[in-house]
């Protein structure tokens, strides 16, 4: 069985003048073990559909379809229910670390606090240990306990928020553009760091980035979204680099080759279309460069590529033509 | 300038604060300029009707323990709470965008020197330095609108230093130094019209202080006594207070309609300013 | 620390100096002879010229004549009343107890009833009872203390009769023990009452936007992704982040208050320092403004520096230097 399955995914903001539709029917499995990277452009819906997911977004977004998280909609649990699963089963690391915890209590106190909520009867010294434990796994030291977050720079908030996340043995972690804040060398002892936690604790990871480079070092599957849908999804050795739809061969353009080949380094033309108004056809299509009169008239629907071992999911009218 | 001007058309239609000030100031200063023709009454003279109640004998407010008509009292009281209000004002407006632009603009020692001398002006009563200036130096209304305007001035100040230091790391600033253009120059034909806006909207807020300060100065018999002040009228009906109760009342009321009109401009203006707030509620 | 507390002491006797010498230059540049304005008398006597010329050595040059003046303050010397016939000092502190009561009590009053209530509104933000207390509290914002002094007389002294109209207490009475406090309370209830009514729309809008900014904080998403209860979020991290900027508020508000309780006292003859300034604007009694200027200008820079050394203690964030 999946860890976490996402069928039909909708995500829309209910403004009192228009509705915003973040995202639209996004489906995706998370097998036990895996590394997903969800990879888009800022807008794209990728931190709506995992915010969604766990039921963090503000009133006025109205999610619908299904999330299964070991069999049980994560959507319609209630309040508690929520609860049991928050932290214990599913935790995540946030995009500003900076801001990730309380600015006037100790980082120490705000974790104990934390495990209280899941282990109500667990004695002081017991919830002191795991942090120590915690701190050194994420290489800090005992001392930070005392301290509080601006006392700490932005690389060693990411650890602390990754060693939070870790505090009850989570089967899932999500990394929402967890380490798009550090300089580069930060960033890749920690993503290094990630992937030996994820060895070490039997997580199952999903990683949501704008950076393709994070997704092809550090995940097996890649989903990658624009405007709010699913454009195309696979293995990483796949999709990266073969990839079927046009938007996914710009965004890796945007980018610099990962084995440092000197390729032209171009951007998208065009911007994101506006997301109140619901497209008749494919939403790339007005900034693709192949697109037909079928395209801005039928939405194309997600369609298996490729064959037998090396096969994935791509949206696209072009697929199989 | 077409452009902006339906900008603001759109504005006003969204924005409801902004437009019931923008109303309720359009009566306030037909009231006060169209003061001679309105008024039922002279509102110096002595009419032998002595407090009768609003209404009787032609007198649509009634009439004082002397037998002033309240009605065109309140007209003419319109007349000197607008200008001090926004004269008051003004002058704080001129003096914190000068020497908040100067500590922002300028920054270094001349910065550090300038905060902390509004630091310690702030914290020092000002309202007790009114009272005392104008318990000494006299209440004509000039020297009330200058000492209101000369002590409300470090919010405009602090609001036109953040201002200007954001202006200063701007591409079209930095070109222009590069140019040769002389700091001053800059500071006023760059730095203050691009900063203003905030303390536009800050200025209207302080209209409102300034009208409630000198209320409260007449009130205290602080007041300038060769003309009608509504601060004045509350504190004559003071004493007839069980007996003639709208002598107090009228007034007030309209102080009240007054500075709440100017606090609606103020903070539809600022929503104006950054409708990212609304967004947040 | 010590060097934060330091600066901030350094910083109030600046500003105790510099309303000496706004009180030495006002008095001496006014219109007229100092002597008469020392006085507060049209006609001074010679012996009172005499008196007045050594004491604060008008006959010498404007600088010595400011180290006097200085010497007298620092000796606790505000002058002579010549009005009163008493000295300012001894009048001034006849007067403190009355003041501290009803600013006190009406301070709390404000502090507490527009905190609780902003963080109530806060909590039923967009509602309408959220949208009701905003209204009302920019109406008693933009309502003259006096005059709604008056107003709530008028209301519940003269048409209702349940409350006394002026003064401290029944002088008529004689009361003893017990009954003269009730009767001081009740005589309370009216100043106070006014005077909490305007001030507090003050503490009212702080706590409501503070609440409100701190509950989109990033931090909160962190804790509301823990499983942490909202009920505890609320209490334990949102509060305390939330009220820091009342506490800060507090030493600034002084002075607002204090203002406010000149126009009180002279609308209820309630027998204190502003009723005092009232009389002495009348009787033209500088030496007596001048001294409660002071007086007053002391109290705040004192009170700012206990409330930035609270505020050192609470907010762990507060830079030394």
């Amino acid at each position: 069985m999946a860890l976490l399955e996402i069928k039909n995914l909708n995500i829309t903001y209910k403004m009192k003048d228009k509705s915003v539709y973040a995202v639209q029917d996004a489906s995706l499995k998370l097998e036990p073990r895996d590394a997903v990277g969800i990879v888009g452009e800022s807008g794209s819906g990728k931190s709506t559909l995992a915010m969604g997911v766990l039921r963090l977004l503000p009133k006025t977004a109205v999610t619908e379809g299904e999330a299964l998280f070991e069999g049980r909609n994560l959507l319609t649990l209630t309040p508690d229910e929520l609860s049991q699963v928050r932290w214990n089963e599913i935790s995540v690391v946030f995009q500003k670390s900076m801001n990730a915890l309380s600015p006037v209590h100790k980082i120490g106190k705000q974790m104990e606090d934390v495990y209280l909520i899941h282990r109500p009867k667990a004695s002081k010294t017991e919830i002191r240990e795991r942090i120590y434990e915690l701190f050194r796994i994420v290489n800090l030291s005992e001392r930070v306990y005392e301290l509080y977050p601006h006392e700490l720079s932005g690389g060693m908030m990411q650890r602390i928020s990754i060693a939070l996340s870790l505090i009850l043995n989570p089967k899932l972690l999500v990394l929402d553009e967890a380490t798009t804040a550090l300089d580069v060398v930060t960033q890749s002892q920690i993503l290094r760091e990630i992937m030996q936690l994820q060895e070490q604790f039997h997580l199952t990871r999903l990683m949501i980035t704008h950076d393709v480079s994070v997704v092809a070092s550090t995940c097996n599957k890649v989903v990658v979204m624009y405007a709010g849908r699913i454009m195309e999804k696979g293995h990483v050795e796949d999709v990266l680099v073969n990839p079927k739809h046009p938007y996914t061969q710009g965004l890796l353009k945007s980018f610099p080759s990962f084995h440092g080949e000197k390729t032209d380094l171009r951007g998208i033309p065009g911007s994101l279309p506006d997301l109140s108004v619901r497209p008749t056809g494919c939403v790339f299509a007005p900034r693709c460069p192949y697109a037909t009169k079928e395209c801005s008239e039928r939405i194309p629907e997600l369609k298996e590529t490729g064959n037998g071992e090396h096969s994935w999911q791509v949206a696209c009218h072009r697929n199989g033509r | 300038m077409k452009k902006k001007l339906t900008a603001f058309g759109k504005e006003l239609r969204r924005n409801s604060q902004l437009r019931t000030g923008l109303i309720l100031l359009a009566i306030l200063l037909i009231g006060a300029i169209g003061a001679p023709v309105f008024a039922t009454h002279d509102p110096f003279a002595l009419y032998d009707s002595i407090r009768v109640a609003p209404g009787t004998d032609g007198f649509i407010f009634g009439t004082d323990a002397l037998g002033r008509d309240i009605f065109s009292q309140v007209l003419y009281g319109a007349q000197t709470s607008l200008k001090i209000g926004v004269i008051a004002a003004s002058i704080s407006a001129i003096v914190g965008t000068l020497i908040g632009g100067i500590a922002g603009y300028f920054g270094g020692v001349v910065d550090k020197v300038i905060v902390e001398f509004i630091n310690i002006f702030v914290m020092t009563p000002s309202f007790f330095l009114i009272l005392i200036i104008v318990a000494i130096y006299g209440s004509d209304i000039r020297y009330v609108m200058i000492v209101i305007g000369l002590t409300s001035w470090p919010s405009n100040a602090r609001l036109m230093r953040a201002q200007a230091i954001s202006l200063r790391q701007r591409t079209f600033i930095k070109s222009a130094q590069a140019i040769g253009v002389s700091r001053l120059s800059i500071m006023f034909k760059h730095i203050i019209p691009n900063g203003i806006f905030p303390i536009i909207a800050n200025t209207t807020m302080q209209i409102s202080g300034a009208i409630l300060t000198e209320a409260g100065l007449s009130f205290l018999g602080l007041g300038d006594p060769n003309i009608v002040s509504w601060g004045q009228m509350i504190s004559a009906g003071k004493t007839y207070l069980t007996k003639a109760p709208w002598i107090s009342a009228i007034p007030g009321i309209f102080v009240v309609i007054t500075v709440l009109t100017f606090f609606l401009i103020g903070e539809g203006l600022n929503r104006f300013i950054s409708p990212k707030m609304e967004n947040n509620k | 620390m010590k060097r934060y507390i330091l600066k901030r002491v350094l910083t109030g006797i600046v500003i105790v100096l510099v309303s000496v010498c706004i009180n030495f230059v006002l008095i001496r540049c006014a219109p007229g002879d100092p002597v008469r304005i020392l006085a507060g008398l049209d006609d001074p006597n010679e012996d009172q010229i005499a008196v007045l010329t050594a004491q604060y050595g008008l006959d010498k040059s404007i600088p010595e004549q400011f180290v006097v003046y200085i010497g007298n303050v620092l000796h606790g010397d505000f002058g002579f009343s010549y009005v009163n016939q008493k000295q300012v000092i001894d009048l001034i502190s006849e007067k403190v107890f009355p003041t501290l009561l009803l600013s006190l009590s009406a301070l709390t009053i404000a502090v507490l009833g527009g905190t609780l209530l902003g963080i109530y509104c806060a909590r039923k933000n967009g509602k309408l009872i959220d949208k009701l207390m905003c209204t009302v509290s920019y109406v008693f914002d933009a309502t003259p203390s006096f005059w709604l002094g008056l107003m709530l007389i008028l209301i519940f002294a003269s048409w209702l009769g349940i409350l006394p109209t002026s003064g401290m207490e029944n002088l008529r009475g004689h009361y003893t023990g017990m009954r003269r406090v009730l009767d001081i309370l009740q005589h309370l209830v009216l100043p106070v009452g006014t005077l909490a009514l305007i001030q507090f729309p003050y503490y009212f809008r702080i706590a409501r936007s503070s609440v409100l900014q701190v509950m989109s904080e990033d931090f909160i998403t962190t804790l509301r992704a823990t499983g942490m209860k909202e009920k505890k979020i609320f209490n334990k991290y949102v509060l305390r982040n939330a009220l820091i900027p009342t506490v800060t508020i507090l030493g600034s508000s002084l002075a607002f208050l204090l203002s406010g309780s000149v126009y009180i006292e002279t609308v209820f003859s309630w027998p204190g320092m502003g009723r005092l300034l009232f009389d002495s604007i009348g009787k033209r009694d500088y030496p007596v403004l001048s001294g409660i200027y002071l007086i007053l200008a002391i109290t705040v820079a004192v009170m700012m520096i206990l409330v930035d050394v609270v505020y050192s203690l609470i907010d762990p964030r507060i830079k030394y230097d």
